[in-house]
């Protein structure tokens, strides 16, 4: 019954967002009661988790698909915010961070699993709170998930810069900076790779002369069509060559 | 023709512009979270400024998605066995 009046909603009615936000609102009320309920004290009232729903969904540029999915989802994820941000108030960050907890071991796991060689998510999770238990913007953060997402992002990121640095002073004795710009580097990858010429040459002209990667495949006389497709296969072979395993979809 | 997820990616790392259907993709994906990061790793091995650019962007797609965050929390509440009503 919800799901036809919804997408009769989105069909019909475009000109008033608020008008058919307000079609969900009771039953959106009924689950925020039950998140209220499960929430820590100091426990958001139903009434504010609807109203920072609203907030969220108003500000969003795009609303594809359900109105009704859509809301419930950012009811849940301002559930999540509004208990966070009311322990981290209470300066209670141990609170903060079991409510934290199996959502952050959850994404860098995800995370970890792209980067080369043993990658510990729980370490990762722990080196995430000492960083947001030093980081004072944390406690302010409107979006305190959004907010401990991106500390374990920049921690996984890192881990795969640096192990970039790492092989570049393993394979030669030059500052790191001398080599990363080295285009005997380069080279030495692509062989590795075994790259035809054309796919060497479409591959340099992308990432060291940054042409557009249909111009690179036309100036490397491919044959026209599916850039991307053609460049992703070669990223495969270098992805192989260095021991990097590109996970698909 | 849908354009298969990974061509999307790259040329989200190719081209300035942030897609918003593909944040939303990458967020209710694990297989696209490894999948954005394993990319990072290639390009970090990569000489260039493209590939420089190309891991900056990347990294930003990723700051998208840690905001939009909901939706890892649900995909990680879905995982999780059910102990109690």
């Amino acid at each position: 019954m919800c799901a036809n009046r919804d997408t009769f909603l989105l069909e019909h009615v475009t000109d008033d967002l608020r008008q058919r936000f307000d079609v969900f609102v009771p039953e959106l009320t009924a689950r925020a009661a039950e998140l209220s309920a499960a929430a820590p004290e100091p426990r958001p009232t139903a009434a504010e988790l609807v109203d920072a729903t609203w907030r969220v969904v108003a500000a969003k540029r795009k609303l594809d698909g359900s109105l009704r999915a859509i809301c419930l989802r950012e009811l849940e994820g301002c559930a999540h915010n509004l208990a966070l941000r009311r322990l981290l108030a209470a300066g209670d960050l141990d609170g903060a961070f079991v409510r934290l907890l199996p959502h952050l071991t959850t994404w860098a796991t995800n995370l970890a699993r792209g980067v080369p060689g043993d990658l510990d998510p729980q370490e990762l999770v722990q080196d995430a709170f000492l960083k947001l238990r030093r980081a004072p913007m944390f406690a302010a953060a409107e979006n305190p998930l959004g907010y401990a997402f991106r500390a374990i992002k920049n921690l996984v990121i890192d881990r795969a810069r640096r192990q970039r640095r790492t092989v570049e002073v393993a394979d030669r004795h030059l500052p790191a900076v001398e080599i990363e710009m080295s285009g005997e580097r380069l080279q030495a990858i692509l062989e590795k790779a075994g790259l035809s010429d054309r796919e060497r040459c479409m591959l340099v002209h992308v990432v060291f002369e940054k042409l557009a990667v249909s111009a690179a495949q036309k100036h490397c006389g491919g044959p026209p069509g599916a850039p991307y497709y053609v460049l992703d296969k070669i990223l495969d072979k270098v992805a192989a060559s260095l021991g990097i395993t590109r996970s698909r979809s | 023709m849908t354009v298969p997820t990974s061509e999307r990616l790259l040329r989200a790392a190719l081209e300035d512009g942030l897609d918003d259907d593909l944040v939303h993709d990458i967020a209710g994906s694990a297989e696209l979270q490894a999948e954005v990061v394993g990319l990072v790793a290639v390009f970090a091995q990569l000489p260039g400024e493209g590939a420089r650019d190309a891991e900056v962007r990347l990294e930003a797609l990723l700051d998208a998605v840690a905001h939009a965050a909901v939706p890892i929390v649900v995909a990680a509440q879905q995982l999780q066995p059910v102990t109690s009503k």
